[in-house]
Order: structure tokens, then C-alpha cells, then sequence
């Protein structure tokens, strides 16, 4: 490493996959790299493996972290400050089909819906099971480059779910390229939860789980592949992801495990009988289990406002990820296996394990009234700001955190940004998932562009953003129990409330002068449904309400959120 | 027996409570083993356990058999402080609609609450949904429910819970 400092801890560089190049080291000006080295950081930063977002903590910058006094982390440094507007690209990571054996639909039946309702790129997620590995992570390849080539305008990434080792599933996608498939099936055989043996330990199964997540990175370091991203589904369903296990996973590669489902999908479950299903939103109707974190109240189990409690609890636990600078994000998805309304059915005849798939789907006439999913697109949309329209810009951009979330449409459109005081600049500003660093007492303040809607949604209304929230906390750096789930820290500090009828919200607010490291995020609602948040209505006045079992409309409460942008000390 | 105060000095019975573990893998394999005993206990609670591997273990009245690798388990049931009752003074009474004060009339429950919102009142309506598993908090045996559709309250816990990969 090239940063002289004292410390006692352990120099293990995990994050960076064990490089401890200079290449990594963005302290060392490419000047005085040598030429092998500027090339190797030329490749890693191609490859998003440089960044804050690629690096275990924001405070992986030194000088951040030595001028806030807290102790640093080791990993990728830098990054995070791209800066000026981006192409918004809206996705769905988390989408079944006919090689799932709970699923039905073609690729293309889901990737031309996702498309004209609206989608720019999805991932195909088929379950991990015996026969995926065996068939599935193969024969599904022809369908996706067939659909890439019928749809150049929306990108289709193949991916798996993955059956976490000792966890939950988790979207695991790389970039296309000649090695997807090969890389996916090793992946899948060697280290998918279905295929390990069943008489593993808990530890041993939570040690595949990160060997997983390493395995990929090591992929794309010896170039088989340019990206490959984890992200955790359904978090807290049924209480078996702990909070080590998620930080474990971050740990293991940065520059692979980014982040979690900030709401599941299966948004339509909840749409009361005898109209739809009348169940639960999100299928989120599970109580503890003998593989359940024993220390996760049962709110955990259920949604709020259609969002999973990690994410929906003010202070809780994905803020008390962001408080230690933990670079994680949220995303939204329609995990679609078999869609509200829809009118088909599994083709007959099918043998599953046989063949690896169902037999293409047939027109029943028949209306799934009881179906819980929506068609990708149709409800919620992970926005990701890319630098341009491809495969690798949006993994980047997922990566960097640049990345908003909206239910039913909530919003049109949104630009966050970070701004020392005064600074109106349209190319300057830190956009959503970056570190903007300014020297201790310098005035920063968050500037919000909102587009209201003013296009219908796919319910035929218009949304109607009523109130805004800025959410900080402070970066208190790591924690010593990684079981943490709480950041005493983090409230909402502001609340606007948005004029009907306008077109346009530009919000400012105040900061401050900074003091102690921090991060900031914003959330934004219908106002229909809201409760005091769990941790107390100083903490979160108006909060997301927990949804009706068997009565949650899921277009009658509405809500975006965004990701951090972080604010650091520059110390210099 | 302090960690059943509520219960045993309110209980239909005051046999002792014992520690039992059959290695069930889910809390309705420990339910259907406890509701199949006969002559019915008084109090039956299922407990998660992590050791010897995670699984439920039982509190019971009356004494069982447990092997020997699993009586830390046991142990661990008769000792826990978080035991979901599935058999109390009046479960076999909480079935149909009752009134929350019903339910703390007619049965060992303590309190009843809202998930995420504090106590329910006395006049709501609980939809028991013939399936009611209380848990000790404190020492108390607290029925935590949530809103469903038609204004009513129903137990947190339901009996069947979408599985894993449900066939949706």
C-alpha cells in the first residue's frame, strides 16, 4: 500500500480479492505507477473495481477516514465522484421463467413485457436447483441471446438465483459474453445451497456462501467475464440472512455483493380476495424458524408500505450498514413466476427435471385472479444512472449505487445530488451511491430535482407524490458485533410536503457545516398509508404502515427511495 | 418454574415442565408430535435451538425420552425464555372470532398486540383462524396479531406460511 500509517489491525485486503497492488491505491497518482501497473488500473477501472462503490467502506479512503478520526478500511479506494447528469435506465434484476420449476413463461414473454411496460434492462434469474445446474443454466442461454437479438433496445443479462449457502436467494448476474454460461454453471455446481451436501454445518455453509461470492470476482479478474454482480432477494422473509452473513457477503467482494432487495417482489399477493389472491405483499407471511436469526423481532417478517423491514425501519438494518460506510444498496423487482391476471398456463405435457423446463406456456382463457406477480415493469423499477446505454454501464452504475427505486411509478424522474453550499453547477454535485469529500466545516446541501408524474401509471392513474423525506445518520465506522441491525444514529431530519399539481419539486436542504462524516437519503410517498416508524416517531414520524394481510392494494401506497450519497471529511 | 409464573399459577395444571427434543426440523413437525400426545398435556411450548444443529426442542408437562445427543436441547427448551405455547389454559377454546377480552378471559393469554403498534383494545376482533400460538415475553404469554382484510385481527403466526419456492 502506498499510505503510511500506524495501526494493530489486520492487513488481510479481502476486499480486494487479496490484490494489493498500487493499481488499487488511488492515493498514488497514475504518474507514479509503473506502466504494468497504470495498465492494471486502467483495466480494474474499465472493470468498476475501483471506486467507493467497489470498496468495502467509504472509508477505504484514507484521508477520509484519518480526518474523521475513525479507523479506515482496507480495499479500492476513491471513486464515487462522477459527477453531472446520467441516463437513467430502469431495470428488473429478479425475473423467472419457464426453466424454474415454480415459473411458466418464455424469456421472451418476459423480456418484451418488461420492455413495453417500459423497462430499459432485466435478468434472467431461474432457480438454482439440481436440473438448472444440470440443463437449465444451459438451454436458457439460446432463448436470452435470441431475445437480445430480437430486442436491441433492452438489455437481457443472464443470471441465476441463487440458493445463498445457510441464507436466502440472492440474484447472482454477470455481463454477456462468450463465458456467461460456463461461468454461471460453476458457479451454480460448485457452490449453490441445493447441491451442497446436505450434512454441511451452518459454518461450513455460511464459508461456501463467501467463497461463492469470491469465486465470481475472481472470474472477472482473469477477464472470463466483465461483471458480475450479487444481490440479496427477499432479505428478511424469513429472518435466515443475519446481519453478519450480509456483512460477510460485502466483505467477501465489493466488487461483487453490492446490495439487497430494499422491497421483494410478488407486489400483487396482497390485492384482496375475490379479486386477487388476498395473501400477503410480497409473500412476506412467515414466522421464526429454527435457521431464523434469533435476534429479529417478528415485524421483520412482514412489509411495510410493500418494502422489507431491512430497508422500511428508519435506523435499522441497512442504515446501520451506511453508518459503519458500508457502500450497500436497495433495489426493487418483480420476481415474476406467474403473473396477476395473466391468462396462460404451464404447456402440457411438461416433465421439469427431464428436460430442465416446462413446455411453453398455453392460452387458457382462464384469468389468474389468484396469481401474486406482476409482469417485470408493470410495478416497480430499479433506475440505475449509467454513462451510456449498455451491459457494463449499468452494472457499473448498480455498482457505483447510483441507483432509485419506485413503486407503481410513483415519481417520473429525480436527480439527488450532494452540493458544497452554493455550488449550482449542473456538471458538479455527487450523485446518489457517491462520497462527496470537503474539508471539515465547509456547507454542504442536498439538491432534489423531481419530475412529479404526470403520465399514468399501468393502474391508468396519475400518481400523486404528496411528502418527501431526507434521511441522515452518522458514519460512526465498523461495528465491533457484526449481528448489529440498528443505527441509533439515523432519523429523519426534514419532511417536505409536495404542492398538487406542480410539475416539477426542486428541493433544497441544508447539511450543514461539516463536522462528523455522514450519509443522506431520501424517500418519498402517496401519503396513503403511514405509521410512526418502528424505532419511534422522533426517529420516523411518518413511516411506512405495516400492510393489511389479505388487503394490501399495492397501488393505494406508493413510495420511492434512493440510495446514500455519503459525505466525508477530506482532511486535507 | 419461574419462566411459566403467568401460566402455572394460572394454569389448569401444575405438573412439572420438562425438557424434551426430538430433532424436529419445523415448528409444525414439534406441533403435530405435541398435539398427538395422550393423554393431552396441560402446557406444550416449541423452542428454536441452534445445538447440536439448529431444530425444535419442546417444554412440556410430563416427562419423555430424549437421546442423549440431543439433551442439550432439551435442556436448552426447558430453560428458554421464549417458548411459543401451543398447548395453555384454554388453547383448545380459541377457535372462531373472539373479542381480544375474550381471548384473555377464556384462555392463559396475557396481553394481545398489534404488530408494530402496541396493544390491541379490548374490543377488536380476533379472527383466530382455529390456530393460535401465543409466545412467552418476559415471563407473560403474549398473542401478537396484525390488521387482515375485513377490519379483523389475526395471529402473526399462520398455519401455513408460503414455503420457500411455493408453486405460486
Amino acid at each position: 500500500m502506498g499510505h503510511g500509517h500506524d495501526h494493530d489491525h489486520d492487513h488481510t485486503h479481502e476486499s480486494a480479492g487479496g490484490d494489493v497492488s498500487p493499481a488499487l491505491d488511488l492515493s498514488i497518482p497514475d504518474s507514479e505507477l509503473s506502466p504494468s501497473d497504470v495498465s492494471r488500473r486502467g483495466f480494474l477501472r474499465g472493470a468498476g473495481l475501483l471506486g467507493a462503490g467497489a470498496a468495502a467502506s467509504v472509508l477505504a479512503v484514507p484521508s477520509a477516514a484519518q480526518a474523521a478520526g475513525l479507523p479506515h478500511s482496507h480495499g479500492p479506494v476513491g471513486g464515487g465522484s462522477d459527477k453531472g447528469g446520467f441516463r437513467w435506465l430502469a431495470g428488473d434484476h429478479h425475473i423467472h421463467t419457464q426453466y424454474s420449476s415454480d415459473a411458466q413463461y418464455r424469456v421472451i414473454d418476459q423480456a418484451r413485457h418488461g420492455r413495453a411496460f417500459g423497462l430499459d434492462w432485466v435478468v434472467i434469474t431461474d432457480h438454482g436447483s439440481v436440473a438448472h445446474a444440470k440443463i437449465g443454466v444451459e438451454k436458457v442461454n439460446p432463448d436470452i441471446r435470441k431475445t437480445r437479438e430480437e430486442y436491441k433496445d433492452l438489455l437481457t443479462f443472464q443470471g441465476l438465483e441463487w440458493n445463498i449457502p445457510a441464507a436466502e436467494h440472492a440474484t447472482v448476474f454477470v455481463t454477456p459474453s462468450r463465458n456467461e454460461v460456463e461461468v454461471l454453471k460453476q458457479f451454480e455446481n460448485n457452490y449453490d445451497g441445493n447441491l451442497l451436501p446436505a450434512t454441511n454445518t451452518t459454518a461450513q455453509n455460511e464459508a461456501a456462501a463467501i467463497a461463492g461470492i469470491k469465486f465470481l470476482g475472481s472470474q472477472v479478474r482473469a477477464r472470463k467475464i466483465d461483471g458480475a454482480l450479487f444481490l440479496a432477494n427477499h432479505p428478511a422473509r424469513r429472518g435466515i440472512d443475519s446481519p453478519h452473513e450480509i456483512r460477510n457477503w460485502r466483505d467477501a467482494d465489493p466488487s461483487v455483493a453490492v446490495g439487497f432487495e430494499g422491497a421483494p417482489g410478488h407486489q400483487a399477493a396482497g390485492i384482496p380476495a375475490p379479486n386477487g389472491r388476498g395473501g400477503a405483499r410480497g409473500y412476506y407471511d412467515n414466522n421464526p424458524s429454527a435457521a431464523s436469526f434469533p435476534g429479529y423481532p417478528l415485524e421483520s417478517y412482514r412489509t411495510w408500505g410493500g418494502f422489507d423491514w431491512m430497508t422500511a425501519t428508519v435506523g435499522g438494518l441497512w442504515d446501520s450498514l451506511l453508518a459503519e460506510g458500508k457502500a450497500w444498496w436497495i433495489t426493487v423487482n418483480s420476481d415474476s413466476h406467474v403473473n396477476y391476471l395473466d391468462q396462460s398456463d404451464r404447456g402440457p405435457d411438461s416433465n421439469f427435471d427431464v428436460n430442465g423446463k416446462y413446455n411453453d406456456p398455453v392460452y387458457t382463457g382462464k384469468t389468474l385472479t389468484t396469481a401474486g406477480d406482476f409482469w417485470p415493469g408493470f410495478y416497480g423499477r430499479t433506475n440505475v444512472g449509467a454513462t451510456s446505454f449498455g451491459y457494463k454501464a449499468v452494472m457499473d452504475g448498480l455498482r457505483a449505487g447510483r441507483v432509485w427505486v419506485d413503486h407503481g411509478r410513483l415519481i417520473k424522474g429525480l436527480d439527488a445530488r450532494v452540493r458544497t453550499s452554493g455550488d449550482r453547477r449542473p456538471f458538479t454535485g455527487t450523485p446518489l451511491g457517491g462520497v462527496h469529500q470537503v474539508r471539515r466545516g465547509t456547507s454542504t446541501e442536498l439538491t432534489l430535482e423531481i419530475d412529479l408524474q404526470d403520465v399514468p401509471n399501468w393502474a391508468q392513474f396519475v400518481p400523486v407524490l404528496k411528502r418527501v423525506d431526507v434521511i441522515v445518520g452518522t458514519i460512526t465506522g465498523p461495528v465491533k458485533d457484526r449481528d448489529t441491525f440498528q443505527a441509533p444514529d439515523t432519523k429523519v431530519v426534514k419532511s417536505f410536503e409536495i404542492n398538487a399539481g406542480a410539475k416539477k419539486a426542486s428541493l433544497t436542504f441544508s447539511l450543514g457545516r461539516l463536522d462528523k462524516p455522514f450519509y443522506v437519503r431520501v424517500r418519498g410517498t402517496d401519503g396513503k398509508r403511514t405509521q410512526p416508524g418502528l424505532l419511534g416517531a422522533t426517529v420516523d414520524p411518518f413511516g411506512p404502515k405495516l400492510d393489511v394481510s389479505g388487503d394490501a392494494d399495492p397501488w393505494g401506497d406508493l413510495w420511492f427511495y434512493t440510495n446514500p450519497i455519503f459525505v466525508l471529511p477530506s482532511g486535507r | 418454574m419461574t419462566l411459566y409464573r403467568s401460566v402455572s399459577t394460572s394454569a389448569v395444571s401444575t405438573s412439572a415442565v420438562s425438557g424434551v427434543s426430538l430433532g424436529h426440523r419445523t415448528t409444525a413437525e414439534a406441533d403435530h408430535w405435541i398435539l398427538s400426545l395422550d393423554p393431552a398435556p396441560s402446557l406444550a411450548c416449541t423452542h428454536l435451538v441452534q445445538s447440536p444443529f439448529p431444530h425444535v426442542a419442546i417444554s412440556v408437562t410430563g416427562a419423555f425420552e430424549t437421546a442423549p445427543e440431543l439433551q442439550e436441547a432439551a435442556d436448552a427448551a426447558v430453560s428458554g425464555k421464549f417458548g411459543r405455547a401451543v398447548i395453555f389454559r384454554g388453547s383448545a377454546e380459541l377457535t372462531g372470532t373472539l373479542t381480544v377480552a375474550e381471548v384473555l378471559k377464556i384462555s392463559a393469554i396475557e396481553r394481545v398486540e398489534i404488530l408494530g403498534s402496541g396493544p390491541a383494545d379490548d374490543a377488536d376482533i380476533v379472527d383466530t383462524r382455529d390456530f393460535v400460538r401465543p409466545q412467552f415475553r418476559s415471563g407473560d404469554l403474549v398473542l401478537t396479531t396484525t390488521p387482515a382484510a375485513g377490519g379483523v385481527l389475526v395471529p402473526f403466526e399462520t398455519r401455513e406460511p408460503t414455503p420457500c419456492c411455493a408453486d405460486h
